[in-house]
C-alpha cells in the first residue's frame, strides 16, 4: 500500500470494543516519524500482543512447512497404521496404550479405528484449515470493500439496493445456510456420479461462506466512505477531474486499509473455526483430507473411549483462536489509539 | 413508530418471500431422489413411478413451486394424507407427517434450550463485566476478561465431549443431556439440559462482559453520575440506579439479536448434545434430502430472526427516549 | 431394506467401536443343529402358545426407538421393527412359532387353520380361517376381510409393503389391472375367490412353492373395510392381536393397551402377559444405550427392539460382566456384500484379485466388529434355513485379505493397475471403510478410485443399470427365511434395470434356469439345500459379490423383564413372549 498521505490517527474511530486493557495511546513525542512507525512502536510496546504474533506465526509456519514438520515424525497423514498393523488398536478399534497410543512412533497418539497419526493429521489439518479460512477472510473482505466503498462513494439507488439485500444476507441463520447450500454449490460443479476432487470442494466452502461473509465489513466501508467523500482532499481531487476509479483506488482505499486489516484479524478465526464447524456437520471436508473438523467430528463420535484425541485438535484450535483475537485486538490498539476500551 | 414498525415489517415480507424462491429452485435442483429413499426393499420401477406420482415430482418445477408458495397461505391437499391447513409447510415423505407438525414438535427443545441458555449467558456475560468494571485494571479484571475470551475463543463440541466426559461419564453427576419435556418432568428437563444450556452459553459471555464493562466505565464518568455522587449518593446506588440503567439499553439490542439467533435453533449445540431442537432437525433434513423439511425449517429459523430483529429495533426505541424512530 | 439401511446412517450416528465377542454372547447359536423354519402342520398352528417358563402377568413394558414408525397401517410394515411392533396388534395368514424349549422356529397358521394347501404344484393356494377371531370391536373376520386386505394393496398410496401378492396375483404392473376397492369394484373371483366365510383362495399367476412363506408378511392380514380411510387408516389400526392402540402420537409415543376380543386359543404365536405396552419414540442411540445400561426407573422394563447398542458403548458392554446376564446378541437376516459390477469388470481374474485382497477383517471392525457383525464365507445369512457355514471364496479362511497373493494374480493375467472405482456413502463410516479399502487394493496393484456419494441418492446412483462404478456395498435381507427372496432378487440376470435389486449386474443363463427349476422344487427341505449349493457355486464361478459379515442385534435390555426372546426372521427382539418379573 501506498503510505496515506493522512495521518490515519485522523480517521473516524472503529467503534469496537476492545478487551485488552494494556498498549499505549501516549501521543507521539517525537517529531518525524511516519504513522506506520508510530504504529509499529505502540505495537512492540504491547507484550501480550507481541507474544500472540510469535504464536499465530508459528501457527502459520506449520501449515507452510507441514510437510518438514511431519517428516520429523516420520508419519504420514494418509496412511491407516491401525489397519495396516493390527497390533496398535485392540477389538474395539480403540488405540492400544496409554493416552490413545502415544508412543516414539506416534507422538500424539493414533485414531481409533482406522489407526490414522494423530501429529501429521494435526499438522496438515491447520494447512487444510488454515489455508480455508484464509481463503474465505480474503474472498468476503473483497467483496465487503469493493462493495461497501462502492455503496458509500456512489450512493443512491445502488446503495439502497445493495444495502437491502445485505440485509436479506444477515437475516438468513448463516450456519443453517452453510449446511443447506454447500451440496447445493458443490452440485452445480460436480454432476452426482462423479467424485468431488479436493480443489472443487473447497471452493464450495468458500463460496458458501464468503457469499455470507461480507455484509459487517461493507457496512462499516460504506459508513467510512461516506464521510471520507466529504472530506477536503477527496473535493479537491475531484475538482482536479480525477476519475472515480482513481478517487476509490488511490485516495480512498489507503485510508481504509487500518480498518481493513482490523477487519480481517476479526473475520479470520471466525472462518477457521466455521470451516471445522461445517466438517464437523459432515458437509465440510471429507476422509481421507486432513482437516481439524474433521478430526473434531471423528474424535466427539470416540470421546468415551479415547479423550486424549479431542485434546488436540480442540487445544489446538482454542490456542489458535485466543492468540488470534489478541493479536487482532493488538493491531487494533496499535493504529488506533482512539479506540474505546 | 408504528409507521416505522409497519415498514420493517413490509420489508421482512418482501425478504421473506425472495428467499423462499431462491432457496426452493435451488434445493430442487438437487439430485436427490426423494421417490427413492421412500421405497423400501424390494423396490422396484413400477413401485418408483407410482411413489413420483403420490410425490406429485413429475409435475413441471414452477408448478411445484406454485403449490408449495400458495400452500403456506391458504393449505394444501395431499390426497390420501389429507389436508394440510396453512400454514402448510409441505410433506415430509421420509416420516410420513406434514412439515409444520415436526416443527411444532421438535420447537419445544429449541425454545427450553434457548431460554436457559440465554439466562446463563446474560447473567455470566454481564456479571463478568460488572466485575471487570468495579475491579478496573486489578486482577479481577484481567481474569474476567481472560474467561470471556478463552469462552469465546473455543468450541462447542470441543467443551461439550469434555464436559460430558467429566460430569455423565465419569462423575455420574448427571444423566445424559437431553430434552426432556419439563411439563413431564422439569428436574429431570433441568439436569438433561444444564450442560447444554452451559455450554452454549459460553461463547456468548465475552461478548456481554466487553460491552458491559466499557459501557459502565463510559457511564460513570458522565456528568448526571458524577453530580448523583457529589450530592451523597452512596456508591452502590449510583452504580445500579444510575450506572446499570444506561448501560442496558444497547445490551439489550445485543441481547435481541443473540435471542434471535438462539431460538432459530442452535445446530451445533443441538446435534453435540442430541438435543432435538429445529438445528437437530435441520441437520436430519439434510441428510436424508428431506427436501420440504429442509426449506420449512430455514423458513421457520429466517422469519424468527427478523421477527426478533423487529422486535428489538422496537425495545430499542422504548427503552432509549434519545432514539426517535420513524 | 436398502433405503433405510442409507438412511439411517446420519452424520453422527455412524458406527464406531467394535470388537470380538466373548463365549456365551455370540450368535454362533443360530447354527445349532435344530432345523429351523420349516413348516408346521394343522396341530402346530392350535392356539394358545405354548407358555414361557415362570410368565407372570401383569406391568407395563417398555420400548425405546431412535425414529418413530411411519407406519402402523399393517398393509405398509416392512421394516423389521415395524413388523415387530404390528405383530402385538395384527395377524397375518401365517406366522412363526417359537417354541420357548428349544428354540426351534416353525411356520404355522396363525389367522388360518394352516399353512396353507396348494392343489396344483403351487398356482392356487387356499387358507382355512380359524373359528373365534375377532376385530377389536367384536366383529367377526371372515375371508371377504383377507380379501379385502389384499384389494387394499392395489391403491395408489400403498407403496411400502411387500409386493408378492400383488405380483405373483396381477404381475409387475398389477396397478393397471386394477385400482384397489376405492374404485368401487372388487378383484374378480379368478383372482381371489371367498367361496365361503372361512375360505379365501389365490389364483397366482404361476406357480409359488413358498406361498405360505410370503403369507406371513404383514400385509396378508384381515382389514375391517368400514374402519378403513385409507392412507389416514395409518394412524388407528384396527386391532386383531392381544394388544391393541390406546393413545399414538406420531414420532413421539405410542401406547397399546390390551385387546378384550383376542382369543388366545386362536393364536399359537402370541401371549398377552403385560398389561399394557409403551414405546418412547425418536430418542437418539446414545441416549437410548445410556438408558438401558442404567436401566434406572421405567428403563428397567425396557427393551429397544431392533437397534443395536451404540458403538462406543460396545466395548463397556462387553467389558463389564454386569451386562451380561442381560445381553442380546443375535444374527440380523441381513447380509453385507460388497458388489462388483460385472458389467464393467467382466475379468474372472480381477474380480479374483479383488476378492483375495480385500480387507474383510478391517471392513467388519469399522462397522462395529464382532458384536455387530460375523465374518461372512457366503451369501445367505445363517437366520436363513439350508444355511451352511461355507466359504467358497476363501474369506473366513484369511480375512485380513492377502494384497500380495491379489497381486500376484494380477501380474499373471496382466491386469495390474487396473482401475476400480469405489462408491461409497459419504457418512464417518463410509470414508473410513474407504480407506481401508483404497489402501488393501491399492497394495494389491489397482488403481483405486473412490468416489463419495450423497448419502441420500446412493442407492438410486449404483441401483443404475449403467452406474459408472466397479464396486460398492449393498446390503440384503431375506424376506422369509428361504433362500427364494435371497439368490433370484440379487442375482437372476432378467432382473437387471434401472431400480432393480441386482446391484452386480449378475446374468449367467446357466444359473437363470437353475434358479427357475429349483423355484419349482416343492419339498421346502430340498429347495433350500439348493439354494445354498446354488449360492456358493455362483459365488465360486463368477465372484459378482464378495460377502463380509452376517450383520448382528447387539443390545442390552431392562434387568425387570423376563422371556426376552429373538425373533429370528425379523432380527428383532421377540416382543409377544415377554413379561414383567414381579
Amino acid at each position: 500500500m501506498t503510505t496515506p498521505t493522512e495521518d490515519t490517527t485522523e480517521t473516524d474511530p472503529v467503534l469496537v470494543a476492545s478487551a485488552t486493557g494494556d498498549g499505549g495511546d501516549k501521543p507521539a513525542a517525537l517529531l518525524g516519524r511516519t504513522p506506520r512507525q508510530i504504529a509499529w512502536s505502540r505495537f512492540k510496546r504491547n507484550r501480550t500482543g507481541v507474544v500472540c504474533a510469535f504464536i499465530v506465526i508459528a501457527f502459520i509456519l506449520i501449515a507452510i512447512l507441514a510437510p518438514v514438520i511431519a517428516g520429523l515424525e516420520g508419519q504420514s497423514p494418509y496412511i491407516p497404521y491401525g489397519l495396516r498393523d493390527p497390533n496398535l488398536l485392540d477389538d474395539f478399534g480403540v488405540p492400544i496404550g496409554a493416552n490413545g497410543g502415544m508412543n516414539a512412533t506416534h507422538w500424539f497418539g493414533i485414531t481409533p479405528t482406522s489407526g490414522f497419526d494423530i501429529f501429521s493429521k494435526l499438522v496438515y489439518g491447520i494447512r487444510t484449515s488454515l489455508g480455508i479460512g484464509l481463503l474465505i477472510t480474503i474472498v468476503s473482505s473483497i467483496l465487503g470493500i469493493v462493495i461497501g466503498v462502492a455503496q458509500g462513494y456512489l450512493g443512491g439507488r445502488f446503495d439502497y439496493l445493495v444495502g437491502r439485500f445485505s440485509d436479506l444476507l444477515l437475516g438468513l441463520p448463516s450456519q443453517l445456510f452453510y449446511i443447506a447450500f454447500t451440496p447445493v454449490v458443490l452440485n452445480m460443479f460436480v454432476p452426482a456420479d462423479r467424485a468431488t476432487p479436493v480443489h472443487i470442494r473447497v471452493m464450495a466452502i468458500v463460496i458458501v461462506q464468503a457469499f455470507l461473509g461480507w455484509m459487517a465489513t461493507s457496512r462499516l466501508l460504506r459508513g467510512m466512505s461516506l464521510s471520507l467523500r466529504e472530506r477536503e482532499y477527496i473535493e479537491a481531487a475531484k475538482i482536479a477531474g480525477a476519475s472515480s476509479w482513481r478517487i476509490i483506488t488511490k485516495e480512498l482505499m489507503p485510508n481504509l486499509a487500518t480498518t481493513m486489516l482490523v477487519q480481517v484479524t476479526l473475520l479470520l478465526p471466525a472462518m477457521v473455526a466455521a470451516e471445522a464447524g461445517l466438517s464437523f456437520l459432515g458437509v465440510g471436508m471429507v476422509e481421507p483430507t486432513p482437516d481439524w473438523g474433521l478430526m473434531f467430528q471423528d474424535a466427539v463420535h470416540n470421546y468415551q473411549n479415547d479423550l486424549t484425541y479431542l485434546l488436540f485438535p480442540g487445544l489446538s484450535l482454542t490456542i489458535f483462536t485466543v492468540a488470534f483475537s489478541l493479536f487482532g485486538d493488538a493491531v487494533r490498539d496499535a493504529l488506533d489509539p482512539k479506540t474505546i476500551r | 413508530m408504528l409507521r416505522f414498525l409497519i415498514r420493517r415489517a413490509l420489508g421482512a415480507l418482501v425478504i421473506i418471500v425472495l428467499l423462499i424462491a431462491l432457496t426452493y429452485f435451488a434445493f430442487f435442483s438437487l439430485p436427490t431422489d426423494p421417490a427413492r429413499l421412500a421405497c423400501s426393499k424390494g423396490c422396484t420401477p413400477e413401485l418408483l413411478a407410482q411413489i413420483r406420482t403420490n410425490m406429485h415430482l413429475n409435475l413441471p418445477i414452477y408448478q411445484q413451486f406454485w403449490n408449495y408458495f400458495s400452500g403456506l397461505f391458504v393449505g394444501q391437499d395431499f390426497g390420501t394424507a389429507g389436508h394440510c391447513a396453512a400454514p402448510c409447510f409441505g410433506y415430509s415423505y421420509n416420516t410420513q407427517s406434514f412439515v409444520w407438525d415436526r416443527i411444532v414438535a421438535n420447537y419445544p427443545a429449541t425454545f427450553v434450550l434457548a431460554i436457559g441458555g440465554a439466562a446463563i449467558f446474560l447473567t455470566v456475560g454481564v456479571g463478568l463485566g460488572m466485575i471487570a468494571a468495579w475491579k478496573q485494571g486489578k486482577l479481577a479484571d484481567k481474569a474476567a476478561t481472560a474467561i470471556g475470551l478463552v469462552g469465546q475463543s473455543t468450541q462447542i463440541y470441543f467443551l461439550g465431549p469434555l464436559a460430558m466426559a467429566l460430569f455423565v461419564v465419569n462423575l455420574h453427576w448427571l444423566p445424559q443431556p437431553a430434552y426432556i419435556p419439563w411439563t413431564q418432568d422439569p428436574w429431570g428437563c433441568f439436569t438433561g439440559m444444564i450442560l447444554p444450556w452451559t455450554v452454549m452459553s459460553v461463547i456468548f459471555w465475552s461478548n456481554y462482559s466487553r460491552q458491559v464493562r466499557s459501557l459502565m466505565l463510559e457511564q460513570l464518568s458522565e456528568d448526571h453520575i458524577r453530580a448523583a455522587r457529589a450530592k451523597g449518593m452512596s456508591n452502590t446506588y449510583v452504580w445500579w440506579r444510575y450506572a446499570l440503567r444506561g448501560a442496558m439499553a444497547p445490551i439489550i439490542t445485543i441481547f435481541g439479536l443473540d435471542l434471535g439467533a438462539v431460538f432459530s435453533g442452535a445446530i451445533i449445540t443441538e446435534v453435540t448434545f442430541g438435543v432435538h431442537g429445529l438445528g437437530y432437525l435441520a441437520v436430519i433434513a439434510v441428510n436424508q434430502a428431506d427436501l420440504y423439511l429442509e426449506l420449512g425449517v430455514l423458513i421457520f429459523s429466517s422469519v424468527s430472526i427478523l421477527l426478533f430483529n423487529i422486535i428489538v429495533d422496537a425495545a430499542y426505541g422504548l427503552l432509549d427516549p434519545r432514539v426517535r424512530i420513524g | 431394506m436398502p433405503a433405510l439401511v442409507a438412511v439411517s446412517a446420519l452424520t453422527l450416528t455412524a458406527c464406531g467401536g467394535g470388537g470380538t465377542s466373548k463365549a456365551g454372547t455370540t450368535g454362533a447359536q443360530a447354527s445349532a443343529s435344530v432345523q429351523n423354519f420349516l413348516p408346521g402342520t394343522a396341530a402346530d398352528s392350535v392356539g394358545p402358545a405354548p407358555a414361557i417358563p415362570g410368565a407372570v402377568t401383569g406391568g407395563t413394558a417398555h420400548d425405546i426407538e431412535n425414529s418413530g414408525f411411519d407406519y402402523l397401517d399393517p398393509s405398509q410394515q416392512y421394516v423389521n421393527n415395524q413388523q415387530e411392533v404390528g405383530s402385538l396388534y395384527s395377524r397375518s395368514l401365517t406366522g412363526y412359532k417359537t417354541d420357548p424349549a428349544t428354540g426351534k422356529v416353525t411356520l404355522v397358521g396363525d389367522l388360518a387353520t394352516d399353512i396353507g394347501t396348494t392343489s396344483d404344484g403351487g398356482k392356487t393356494w387356499t387358507w382355512h380361517l380359524k373359528d373365534g377371531l375377532k376385530f377389536q370391536d367384536g366383529t367377526p373376520i371372515t375371508s371377504k376381510d383377507v380379501k379385502y386386505a389384499v384389494e387394499r394393496l392395489y391403491e395408489d398410496y400403498q407403496t411400502q409393503g411387500p409386493v408378492y401378492f400383488q405380483t405373483w396375483l396381477s404381475g409387475a404392473n398389477y396397478r393397471t389391472t386394477y385400482k384397489g376397492p376405492s374404485s368401487g369394484t372388487d378383484l374378480p373371483d379368478s383372482v381371489i375367490s371367498t367361496p365361503d366365510d372361512k375360505t379365501v383362495t389365490f389364483h397366482f399367476q404361476a406357480a409359488h412353492t413358498d406361498a405360505s412363506y410370503a403369507a406371513s408378511m404383514s400385509n396378508i392380514t384381515a382389514i375391517e373395510k368400514s374402519k378403513d380411510d385409507g392412507a389416514k387408516y395409518n394412524a388407528h389400526p384396527q386391532s386383531i392381536g392381544p394388544y391393541m392402540i390406546s393413545n399414538y402420537q406420531a414420532g413421539k409415543t405410542l401406547t397399546l393397551v390390551k385387546n378384550p376380543m383376542w382369543d388366545p386359543k386362536t393364536d399359537p404365536i402370541r401371549h398377552q402377559y403385560v398389561d399394557s405396552w409403551v414405546f418412547d419414540l425418536g430418542i437418539d442411540n446414545q441416549l437410548m444405550t445410556q438408558r438401558l445400561m442404567a436401566g434406572q426407573g421405567d428403563d428397567k422394563y425396557a427393551v429397544s427392539m431392533a437397534l443395536n447398542a451404540d458403538g462406543p458403548s460396545i466395548k463397556t458392554i462387553e467389558s463389564d460382566p454386569q451386562y451380561a446376564s442381560r445381553t442380546m446378541n443375535k444374527f440380523l437376516p441381513f447380509v453385507d456384500t460388497y458388489d462388483i459390477n460385472m458389467t464393467r469388470v467382466t475379468d474372472l481374474n480381477v474380480r479374483k484379485a479383488l476378492a483375495t485382497a480385500f480387507p474383510v477383517a478391517n471392513v467388519q471392525k469399522i462397522n462395529g466388529g464382532n458384536a455387530t457383525g460375523e465374518i461372512a464365507g457366503n451369501l445367505v445369512s445363517p437366520t436363513v434355513a439350508g444355511w451352511k457355514d461355507t466359504d467358497p471364496l476363501g474369506i473366513k479362511a484369511n480375512p485380513a485379505g492377502d494384497p500380495a497373493k491379489a497381486k500376484a494374480i494380477l501380474q499373471a493375467a496382466g491386469k495390474l493397475n487396473t482401475t476400480i472405482v469405489y462408491a461409497y456413502s459419504n457418512t464417518p463410516t463410509g470414508q473410513q471403510v474407504a480407506t481401508a479399502v483404497s489402501d488393501a487394493l491399492t497394495q494389491a496393484g489397482f488403481n483405486v478410485q473412490a468416489k463419495p456419494l450423497d448419502t441420500t441418492s446412493y442407492y438410486t446412483q449404483v441401483g443404475k443399470a449403467d452406474n459408472g462404478f466397479d464396486l460398492y456395498r449393498t446390503g440384503w435381507a431375506a424376506d422369509w427365511p428361504m433362500a427364494s427372496t435371497v439368490i433370484p432378487p440379487t442375482l437372476d440376470g432378467r432382473l437387471i434395470s434401472d431400480g432393480g435389486n441386482n446391484y452386480s449386474h449378475y446374468n449367467n443363463p446357466a444359473m437363470n434356469s437353475e434358479m427357475d427349476r429349483i423355484g419349482q422344487i416343492t419339498d421346502i427341505n430340498t429347495q433350500d439345500a439348493q439354494w445354498m449349493q446354488l449360492a456358493d457355486k455362483i459365488l465360486a464361478t463368477d465372484i459378482p459379490q464378495i460377502p463380509t459379515y452376517y450383520d448382528k442385534y447387539f443390545n442390552v435390555y431392562g434387568a425387570g423383564l423376563g422371556g426376552v426372546g429373538y425373533n429370528q426372521v425379523l432380527g428383532t427382539i421377540d416382543l409377544n413372549s415377554i413379561f414383567v418379573k414381579k
